[in-house]
């Protein structure tokens, strides 16, 4: 009985380290990547997420969150090489919906449409390095 | 009798008079010159007037493409340490 109690703690705590490390090795919140998935968020060309569709109130909180911190790692970095916050936002934009987008998530082409990703390389921003 | 200085006098006052024709001879004829050239320009600054008119647009200097591309060129590795140090927001 009580073998079986720590054999059952054990597999709890390994359970959740296992979890936190797969969250730690992608980085995101897993609610997060998974309004990614689902294509309801996806990458602007602004250098900022966002909504597909109407998002619901915990998905608009989730992402207006990861948008002011966006910001603020925009701020600092731009602030650091002479540039201004959107050129910044702007430059991170580029990488992240070419080489962050996997295939099935949603990106913002620069008409404004929302495309889903595939196999073929994304519309970029014409100011986009080529 | 002359007196003593009469001599040196009267060419003293020669002279002074040559000094001062030369010297009045000197400056009348550029003083006509200057006039002459200052004519044209008095005449439109008086006439007055070089027309400028505002245009109806306003004049738009868009700089932004010349900016855009040097500072995106050093934005590179930057965007890229940003995305790599903030996994959490990316």
């Amino acid at each position: 009985m009580r073998d079986s109690l720590e054999m059952i703690i054990a597999a709890v705590l390994l359970g959740t380290t296992a979890t936190s490390a797969m969250a730690f090795q992608s980085g995101r919140d897993p609610a997060y990547q998974t309004a990614r998935e689902s294509g309801l968020v996806g990458e602007k060309s602004d250098g900022y997420l966002g909504f597909v569709v109407p998002p619901s109130s915990a998905v608009r909180a989730l992402v207006e969150d990861i948008n002011i911190k966006r910001k603020a790692v925009y701020s600092k970095e731009a602030l650091a090489n002479g540039a201004t916050v959107e050129e910044m936002a702007l430059r991170t934009g580029c990488r992240l919906i070419a080489e962050r987008t996997v295939a099935g998530e949603k990106y913002q082409t620069p008409s404004g449409a929302w495309k889903t990703r595939d196999d073929s390389p994304p519309q970029l921003d014409a100011r986009c390095p080529q | 009798m002359n007196e003593p200085f009469s001599i040196g006098k009267a060419n003293m006052a020669q002279n002074h008079d040559q000094l001062t024709n030369r010297t009045d001879n000197a400056i009348r004829p550029n003083m006509k010159k200057k006039i002459l050239l200052c004519t044209p320009l008095m005449a439109s600054v008086l006439t007055g007037c070089v027309q400028v008119t505002a245009p109806d647009k306003p004049i738009v200097i868009n700089l932004n493409i010349a900016i855009r591309q040097e500072i995106f060129y050093k934005l590179g590795p930057a965007s890229q340490k940003v995305i790599e140090n903030n996994p959490g927001v990316f």
